[in-house]
Order: structure tokens, then C-alpha cells, then sequence
């Protein structure tokens, strides 16, 4: 038990959690009636109606994170040099990195109201 | 380290041949990106060496290394957004096919 | 001094640009935050930036000539000229713009990216850094992708958009290799470093150096070999973009280049045959592209890439002739005016553009007419139009420096030229109507017409303006 702490540990972790499933499943009752009612078919959302088929294929769009992505997380490289003189420049750097970020913001913003933030 | 500055010199100009030779052959708008930004790598070598090598050039040399990192990457993501934007209009990224416009 | 007095000193040489940042910034806030029907209300604030950054400009002209930023950026009268005439230009198309956009949704922003264009040509006539070009140069690259592609269901607009991103990055890429090389052989990225480690013998590194950052030059200015994109964006493009785009950041091109070639050693490189040549083979194909032309924008494309093969004669002689800055600049002052009043007329004609469409406009709109055949004799050379002078000071500066023959080249081009601009004004003039010749509107004329009367006044009054250009300085260091 000493030489196998953490493995004992964590198989003991592994047929616990196996065993909570097992037990839901078969605690767990069956329907009652095979008729459900429409309602009852449709996919859980939570509570809203699914506005399309479960199967319904859609296009993730992922160029446009894509591009939104290149062009914030390349302007940090800038924060390498700016935080090696950080300490000795102090406040000025503040200032500037803080001008640099401002406007990058809004650029962010501008990105949001032009929706380009919005799945699909 | 142990080669010389010369070596690395020669390979960032292969780099950049490369990358030269792709952008003129490529008809894919997508595959001329591609070399812009194997062409850049080039000139990033080049610049990383002289820095390395000449101690002189050291912090010169990681600063214009950064801007040309910024620099490529801006040009790339304004390239892709003209790329999407004229794809959904002639729905092909070859560029011998846009030739709307003549002599 | 202290750090900080340094500092407060050299924000004040940097004042334009500070108020087209902080301008660029609050037009694109005005837009995010703007109703669509109240979008076009960015024109007004953008314009109200650049005549406040052009006022600064004006207000700095008396100042000293120094060096600024770590020997980065240069306060000289050179670059406030050059300022000047970038801004002014951006005043122009911002009226071209207004009217032209005025049925666009969502345009606020296209304001922030016009101001951002600017300040990128003006950086780049201030810069004496390699880095400070770089940076310039894709600033003033990047925007202007972006502006050509500005009417992204427009098909034309997006082809001529890839073609300039094309050859742009590809010129951009090139450049970049050769600031590896000078960086590399100089030792450092000033100008004034260059000017002081480059070896004159430096051999094929640096020429192989000096040639890349030259195409990368002539990518901006529209010339040999990186011309093609002029001609298409001119066609291509949103009419006011197109207005822009080849005439302010050519400003800024020009600039560079002429700090550029007086940094390197004398005769290293050979960089005054290379220029000479890129001039010659410039103005030639322009103006045998447009023999034919049939199309009205395209045709002032190609006549603006000879028109660059002109100015580059002033490039040729400087460093030996006193009289080369004073000819650059006013070559720019004639060139922008004149082509900013040719695509006045184009927008103002709402884009129609087809040589058949311009048949007869003498007759219906006689005033918009005369704005063409002003800015179209000023290209020839006409006086007492500013081209006239223009062409002057650049024939006589290639002659001092010992480049007659390319005075006689151009002088050949400029007979040439003569045909196809009289092969728009003739119709124009003598043409039947086909129908009524609708127009855009008051901004869009003003600023038309505005450019056409600067054409005329500079032209007639001359003088000053060549005395105020040839007490302008063009310091590296």
C-alpha cells in the first residue's frame, strides 16, 4: 500500500466513480410510457425550443476568429521590450504601454459593435 | 553556435528565394500568403544573426526582429481579410482569375 | 536636462502627428458610438483633425531643422511641406469622400483609416530610421489595402484591392530583406548611421541592400518595376480612394527615397544610374499605356505612373544640385493638385468613367469640364499652370547634374503625352451629349474645384513657393 500510494489512490478514485455510474444507471428508472409527448422528443435546451434540427450542419466561421486573433495577439510582442525597461523607465513606459492598449481597445470595441465577435 | 555568420546568412537568402520562387509560381492566393511570410522568416534570420554574431547589433537586432514579427503578421491578416472578401465574390482564390480589370 | 524635459521637447516636433492619432481615434469612437444615419458625421470631425494637424504643421514652418527621437525622425522644412501637402490632400478627398459615401450605412470608420493613411505618408516623410520606414511603410500600405477594398460587394474593388496587396507585400517583403542587409553592413538603422558605416566598396550586399529597399521605395511611389498596381487601383478602387491613394503616399515615398539616396556614400552602389534608369523606363511605359486608353480612370493611373517617372529626375540630382529639393517638392505640389482635381471630376461625374460617357460634358457642365482640361494641361506642362513650372525646375536639374538625356527622354514622353490627354479633352469639348450628366453634389465639387484653382494660383504665382521650397532643408542626422 506504501509502495502503490498514489496508483491504490487513484484506481480507488477510478472504480468509485465507475461504481456512481453503475449505480445511477440501474437506480436510475426506466420510462414509463414508450409515448412520449412532443414536447418531451425535442433536444434538452435548457428550458428554450432549439431553433434548428439537432443534425443541423453550420458553418463555424473560424477565419474571422481567426483574423481577429492575428491582428490583437501580434500587437503583444510589443510587450517584450517594454518589459525590459520597464523598471528603469517607469511611469513614462506606463504611460505608453498604457496609450498602446487604449487604442488597441478600441479597436476590440469596434470589433464587437461590427459583430465580428458573434458565431455564425 | 558553432557555425559561421556566413551560414546562416546563405540560409535566410535561401529562405527568402524560396520564398520569392513560391509567390511567383503559386496561382493560389492563400499559397502566396504563405511565401510572404517564408520570405519574412528570411529577412527575421538574416536579422537574428547580425545580432547574435555582431554583439554591437545585439538589442537592434531583437527590436527590428519584433517589428518585422508585428509587421508580418498585420500584412497577413489585412492579406486574408481581401482574400475572404474577394473570394465571396468570384468564389475562387486563383489569382490568374481575376482579370476583370485589363490594359 | 532631465528625462523628462527631453521627453516634453520631443513631443512638440511630433505635434501633427499626435493630433492625427488621437484625431484617427476619435472619429473611430464618433463611429462606434454614431447611429447609422449619422455615420457621415465622422467627415465632418475627420475633417476638422486634419485641418487641425495641417494648422500645427503651418504654425512649425519657422521653426529650427534638427533631428528628432534618437536620430530616428527629422523636424525639417522638407517634411512640414511634405505634411502640408499630405494634409491638404487629405481636406480634398475628405470632401470627394463625404458625398460619395453618403448612401454607406456603416462608413464612420473608412474616416478613421483615410486619417491613419496620412499619418502613415507623413511618417514616412519625417522618417531617417530604416525601423521608423518599416513601420511607415505598412501603416501606409496596410490602410490603403484596405481602403481600396472599401466597397467589399464590389468586385472590381476587391480585385484591384488583391493586385495592390499582392504586389504591396511583395515589394514590402523585399524592402525588408534589403534593411537586413544595410543593417547588417552599416551596423545601425539611422540614416545617420548609414550615411557613416556604410563602406563605399561594400560590394554586391550592398547593392543587392540598396536596390531591394529602392523596389520596396518604388512600390510606394508607383514606379518601375512595382507600378502595376497603379493603373488597377485607379480603376478599381472607390473613386476618392483612388484619389488618395496615388497621390499622398507617394508624398511620403519620395521623401524617404530622397534621404535615402543622400545617406549612401557617394557613388556607392551606383544608385544614381539605377534611379536614372527606374525614371526613364518609368515615365515611358506610363505614357505608352495610355495611348490607347479607353477608360478615364485607368488612363489617369498610367499617366500617374509617368508622371512619377518625372519626379524621379529630381531624385537623380540630389546631393549635387541645390535646386533638387526645391524641384521634388514642387513636382509633388503640382503632381497631387492636379491629379486631386483630375479624380474630382471622375467622382463628381459619380464614377462614370468609360471615355464615351465624358462625350459632350463641355456643353452640360462647363465649370467641371474646365477642372479636367486645368489639371490635364498641367500634366502636359502648359504655362502657366503649375505643371509648367514643375517641369521646368525638373528639366533643369537633370540637365545640371549632367543627365541630359534624361531631360530629353522625358521631354519626348511630355510630346507624346500631349495625344492621349487631347484624346479626352477633344470629345469632351466637341462631343455630342448622350444625356443629361448627373453629378454628386457640393462637397465633391467644392474640393474639385478647390484643386483645380490651386493648380491655376500656384502655377501663376510661382514664386514663393519655390523660394519657401528651396529654403527647405533635408537633414539625416
Amino acid at each position: 500500500m506504501v509502495a502503490l500510494g498514489p496508483l491504490a489512490v487513484s484506481f480507488a478514485v477510478f472504480v468509485a466513480g465507475f461504481a456512481v455510474v453503475l449505480a445511477s444507471w440501474w437506480l436510475g428508472g426506466r420510462p414509463r410510457s414508450p409515448a412520449q409527448t412532443a414536447p418531451e422528443r425535442v433536444p434538452f435546451g435548457g428550458g428554450a425550443d432549439p431553433r434548428v434540427h439537432a443534425w443541423n450542419r453550420y458553418h463555424v466561421r473560424y477565419y474571422s476568429m481567426a483574423l481577429i486573433f492575428l491582428a490583437f495577439d501580434m500587437e503583444m510582442v510589443f510587450m517584450y521590450p517594454w518589459a525590459v525597461v520597464f523598471v528603469r523607465e517607469g511611469l513614462i513606459a506606463m504611460v505608453e504601454m498604457g496609450m498602446f492598449i487604449t487604442i488597441l481597445l478600441l479597436g476590440v470595441l469596434y470589433a464587437w459593435r461590427e459583430r465580428a465577435l458573434e458565431w455564425a | 553556435m558553432s557555425q559561421s555568420l556566413d551560414a546562416y546568412l546563405v540560409l535566410s537568402g535561401i529562405l527568402f528565394a524560396i520564398g520569392t520562387f513560391g509567390f511567383l509560381a503559386r496561382r493560389n492566393a492563400i499559397s502566396m500568403l504563405m511565401s510572404i511570410e517564408l520570405m519574412l522568416n528570411g529577412v527575421n534570420l538574416a536579422i537574428v544573426a547580425f545580432g547574435a554574431f555582431l554583439p554591437a547589433l545585439n538589442v537592434d537586432a531583437s527590436v527590428i526582429a519584433l517589428l518585422v514579427m508585428a509587421v508580418a503578421a498585420a500584412e497577413a491578416t489585412v492579406g486574408l481579410a481581401i482574400v475572404m472578401a474577394i473570394y465571396r465574390n468570384r468564389r475562387t482564390p486563383l489569382v490568374d482569375e481575376y482579370d476583370a480589370m485589363r490594359q | 536636462m532631465t528625462g523628462q524635459a527631453t521627453m516634453a521637447t520631443m513631443v512638440t516636433d511630433v505635434l501633427p502627428e499626435i493630433v492625427l492619432v488621437a484625431g484617427g481615434v476619435l472619429v473611430l469612437l464618433y463611429a462606434l458610438l454614431a447611429p447609422r444615419r449619422l455615420q457621415g458625421g465622422a467627415a465632418v470631425v475627420a475633417m476638422l483633425v486634419a485641418v487641425a494637424a495641417l494648422t500645427v504643421a503651418l504654425a512649425m514652418l519657422p521653426g529650427t531643422e534638427l533631428v528628432t527621437f534618437f536620430g530616428t525622425y527629422a523636424r525639417d522644412r522638407t517634411a512640414l511641406w511634405a505634411k502640408i501637402i499630405v494634409l491638404a490632400a487629405t481636406v480634398a478627398v475628405i470632401g470627394l469622400s463625404a458625398p460619395w459615401f453618403r448612401r454607406d450605412p456603416r462608413h464612420g470608420e473608412y474616416y478613421t483609416l483615410l486619417l491613419f493613411s496620412s499619418l502613415g505618408a507623413i511618417l514616412l516623410a519625417g522618417a531617417t530610421d530604416l525601423k521608423e520606414l518599416v513601420v511607415a511603410m505598412l501603416l501606409s500600405s496596410a490602410t490603403g489595402f484596405v481602403l481600396s477594398a472599401y466597397h467589399r460587394r464590389s468586385s472590381q474593388a476587391a480585385e484591384a484591392a488583391i493586385k495592390y496587396y499582392l504586389i504591396g507585400a511583395l515589394a514590402n517583403s523585399a524592402m525588408l530583406f534589403g534593411v537586413a542587409l544595410l543593417f547588417g553592413l552599416a551596423g545601425s538603422t539611422t540614416l545617420g548611421g548609414l550615411a557613416a558605416g556604410l563602406p563605399s566598396d561594400g560590394g554586391l550586399a550592398l547593392v543587392i541592400g540598396v536596390g531591394l529597399v529602392v523596389v520596396g521605395l518604388a512600390f510606394k511611389i508607383g514606379a518601375v518595376p512595382a507600378h502595376a498596381w497603379v493603373p488597377d487601383v485607379a480603376q478599381g478602387a472607390p473613386a476618392p480612394v483612388a484619389a488618395f491613394v496615388t497621390t499622398v503616399p507617394k508624398v511620403g515615398g519620395f521623401i524617404f527615397l530622397a534621404r535615402f539616396v543622400i545617406a549612401l556614400p557617394p557613388d556607392a552602389a551606383g544608385w544614381q544610374p539605377l534611379v536614372a534608369v527606374l525614371a526613364a523606363a518609368t515615365m515611358t511605359l506610363g505614357n505608352l499605356a495610355c495611348l490607347w486608353q479607353d477608360d478615364l480612370r485607368r488612363l489617369l493611373g498610367w499617366s500617374a505612373v509617368s508622371q512619377t517617372g518625372y519626379g524621379l529626375m529630381a531624385v537623380v540630382a540630389l546631393g549635387s544640385s541645390d535646386l533638387a529639393v526645391p524641384a521634388l517638392l514642387f513636382f509633388l505640389l503640382a503632381y497631387v493638385l492636379g491629379n486631386l482635381a483630375a479624380f474630382g471630376v471622375v467622382v463628381e461625374l459619380r464614377g462614370r468613367t468609360a471615355l464615351a460617357d465624358v462625350a459632350g460634358i463641355g456643353e452640360r457642365r462647363p465649370a467641371l469640364t474646365a477642372a479636367l482640361a486645368i489639371s490635364f494641361l498641367s500634366f502636359i506642362g502648359v504655362p502657366p499652370l503649375n505643371g509648367f513650372v514643375a517641369k521646368l525646375l525638373l528639366f533643369l536639374v537633370a540637365i545640371q547634374v549632367g543627365y541630359a538625356w534624361l531631360a530629353v527622354a522625358a521631354a519626348v514622353n511630355t510630346v507624346v503625352s500631349i495625344f492621349y490627354y487631347v484624346r479626352v479633352l477633344a470629345p469632351a469639348y466637341f462631343g455630342r451629349p448622350a444625356g443629361t450628366v448627373a453629378v454628386l453634389g457640393r462637397p465633391a465639387a467644392s474640393a474639385t474645384f478647390a484643386a483645380a484653382a490651386a493648380v491655376v494660383v500656384t502655377g501663376v504665382a510661382a514664386e514663393p513657393f519655390v523660394a519657401a521650397f528651396a529654403a527647405a532643408g533635408l537633414v539625416i542626422r
